[in-house]
């Protein structure tokens, strides 16, 4: 659909991007607390975190269109404190729809451009050239409120995009798109951000449209970042209990820890965390198989789900639900006696309590 | 393509129905001003004719109608400075209450509609030693009533401007504009002006229609503006003042009519998906 030409003129050199000990204040509480975060030229880094951690405040403050009220946000190394949002050179899409209602979307994507007094057949030959990046191409002529939520998202891509700017900024662009759309359109600010290969910060609190598009995810919790890795690093080697709660499915479940090795579900596996005693372990659905039980068996079939290329049966143990993945050939029926089998190779614990189980 | 703008009304009432209705409203409304249009044919002598619509016009009773115009002029020249004074004065306000003190919008909508709970006379009462500061500050030309007028017409012309603010998300419009490379000034200009457009019409029309029906105000305060004078003539002359009121009359009907028509011309921005 849309041509190489159009991208690679869009295209330019990726701008990198610093939060340095970034702190904004609202009155009593810190909406960002030291807030540290380097993003690559051209690197897509996702925001994550659970409502209200300071993802909007992280991207506003980036945008200008809030202070800080201590600390840096640089850009290619340069402090921009001091610069307006109107000469920031930002594309910002917002979580709201932000069409201007009085205008064509062709009038809405040349915005930008008029604001920088680009000549009007330049304007045109760019708007297009936008309109077409984002797949409509023949809608020009449409006011927001002949659109879809999915297509206004689109225009308002279209329209960030437009000038070039150094930075994408996307504040969960897809929170109030239907399931399908929402992914659809999700690879789509991938492919398109990778053609570009602009720099981008994206933010959302669904883990999986982090996990699926992100180079790198930064999971944030109240002000500051609690880990930044790949999506792998995230899913397999969570840093805190908090990371290994939020991102992905997993089992809580009661282990007592000795010298690297957690004892859990009558099974000894490794464990980086030197806790000792009683802890709380984070286990994966699939790293959880289901056998049939030799003898009296663990557990008992509480409930199964068919997935398409595998199931989730949750057994229960001792009264405690555990969800366990195995191959959809296999299926136990509820009140199955069934033994559990965990081949996780290295467990994430955390004392026990856990301070912050959710 | 249709299907996509039209209203999705459950069961519309059927054609016939919708004509009665219609039907008897209109002729509800119409009877009154058949009725004065009849009255102001009758001719002195019986019969019917322009008799009395040629006398208005006529240059032999321009002294007669002297204070009649004076009192048009009054009026026309006070709609357009209300509306101009709401629009520099309660539209900024709006908008930047809306903008940036969302705190305060309960408290100005507040003020904005008190004066539909103060009857006339209270206002004059209140107004006359103000009156007194004004011409001493402006003088005391007709369209000075114009400072009173704008609290007159602020509950309408409030209701008016919010209802278009409540349909569109103005902060996120803005923070667009500012974030594609707009100054200030351009972001009102070219965004908040623009998409507030349907509202600031209807907010100047039916200012417009307040100030040209306003009676009490300018006759407590010993102004002359069209109903003022209207009364007065009446006195001498029923058919003149039954000719203006019937003018007047369509004049407002006309403006509801454009209210109407930018009312409907286009929808306002969906918000859901
Ligand atoms: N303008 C504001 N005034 C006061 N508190 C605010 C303001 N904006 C955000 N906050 C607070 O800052 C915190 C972070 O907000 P936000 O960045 O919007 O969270 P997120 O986008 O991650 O859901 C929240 O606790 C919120 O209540
Ligand atoms: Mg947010």
């Amino acid at each position: 659909m849309t041509s190489m030409s159009a991208a690679s003129a869009l295209a330019r050199p990726g701008t990198a991007v610093e939060f340095a000990s970034v702190v904004k204040q609202y009155g009593e509480h810190r909406a960002l607390d030291e807030l540290e975060l380097n993003i690559e030229p051209g690197e897509f880094v996702a925001l994550l975190g659970p409502s209200g951690c300071g993802k909007t405040t992280a991207l506003r403050a980036l945008a200008g269109l809030e202070t800080v009220s201590s600390g840096t946000v640089s850009v290619d190394g340069n402090d921009i404190s001091r610069i307006p949002v109107n000469r920031r050179d930002m594309g910002m899409v917002f979580q709201s729809y932000s069409l201007f209602p009085h205008m064509t979307v062709t009038d809405n994507v040349e915005f930008g451009l008029r604001m920088r007094r680009i000549q009007v057949t330049e304007r045109r030959r760019l708007a297009a050239e936008s309109l077409e990046l984002v797949g409509l191409g023949a809608l020009g002529g449409r006011f927001a409120h002949q659109l879809s939520g999915g297509q206004q998202q689109r225009v308002a891509l279209a329209r960030a995009l437009v000038t070039r700017p150094g930075v994408l900024l996307l504040d969960e662009p897809l929170s109030a798109l239907d399931a399908k759309v929402r992914v659809q359109l999700r690879d789509e600010i991938r492919r398109i951000q990778q053609e570009l290969g602009i720099t981008t910060l994206f933010v959302t609190h669904d883990q999986d449209e982090a996990l699926a598009v992100a180079d790198r995810v930064a999971v944030m919790r109240a002000g500051r970042i609690e880990q930044i890795g790949t999506p792998e690093q995230l899913y397999s080697q969570p840093a805190t209990t908090f990371v290994a709660d939020f991102v992905g499915q997993s089992n809580q479940l009661e282990g007592i820890a000795s010298e690297g090795v957690v004892q859990v579900l009558g099974q000894r596996l490794p464990t980086r965390d030197p806790a000792e005693g009683h802890v709380l372990c984070f286990l994966r659905p699939e790293d959880i198989t289901v056998r049939p039980a030799n003898g009296s068996g663990l557990g008992t079939v509480a409930s199964s789900s068919f997935h398409g290329s595998f199931r989730r049966t949750t057994v229960l143990v001792e009264g405690r639900a555990v969800v366990t993945q195995h191959p959809a050939s296999q299926s136990y029926g509820v009140g199955t006696d069934v033994d559990l089998v965990v081949s996780a190779t290295e467990v994430t614990v955390s004392a026990f309590p856990a301070p912050n189980a959710r | 393509m249709a299907a996509l703008t039209a209203p999705r009304i459950g069961g519309k009432p059927s054609r016939w129905t919708t004509t009665t209705i219609l039907g008897i409203v209109g002729v509800i409304f119409a009877i009154p001003l058949v009725s004065m249009a009849e009255f102001t044919l009758r001719s002195t002598g019986g019969g019917y004719g322009f008799e009395h619509w040629l006398a208005l016009i006529d240059p032999e009773n321009e002294r007669r109608y002297r204070m009649l115009w004076a009192g048009i002029r009054n009026s026309l020249l006070l709609a357009p400075s209300t509306v101009a004074l709401m629009l520099v004065l309660l539209v900024p306000t709006m908008i930047l209450v809306q903008l940036r003190f969302p705190r305060l919008r309960r408290l100005l909508e507040l003020i904005c509609l008190l004066p539909i709970t103060v009857p006339a006379i209270a206002l004059v009462v209140g107004l006359a030693p103000v009156y007194s500061v004004i011409s001493g500050v402006f003088g005391s030309s007709a369209w000075t009533l114009a400072f009173a007028y704008g609290i007159l017409v602020l509950p309408f012309a409030y209701r008016a401007v919010q209802s278009n603010l409540q349909a569109i998300d103005l902060v996120t419009l803005t923070e667009a504009a500012r974030t594609l490379g707009a100054s200030w000034p351009t972001v009102i200009i070219r965004v908040i002006v623009p998409a507030l457009r349907t509202g600031l019409l209807a907010a100047s029309v039916i200012s417009i229609a307040v100030v040209l029906g306003e009676y009490t105000l300018a006759s407590l305060l010993n102004r002359q503006n069209l109903q003022t004078a209207l009364v007065q003539v009446s006195k001498s002359d029923p058919y003149t003042a039954v000719i203006l009121s019937l003018l007047s009359l369509l004049f407002a009907f006309a403006l509801l009519a454009v209210i109407g028509r930018v009312g409907a011309g286009r929808p306002q921005n969906r918000t859901t998906s």
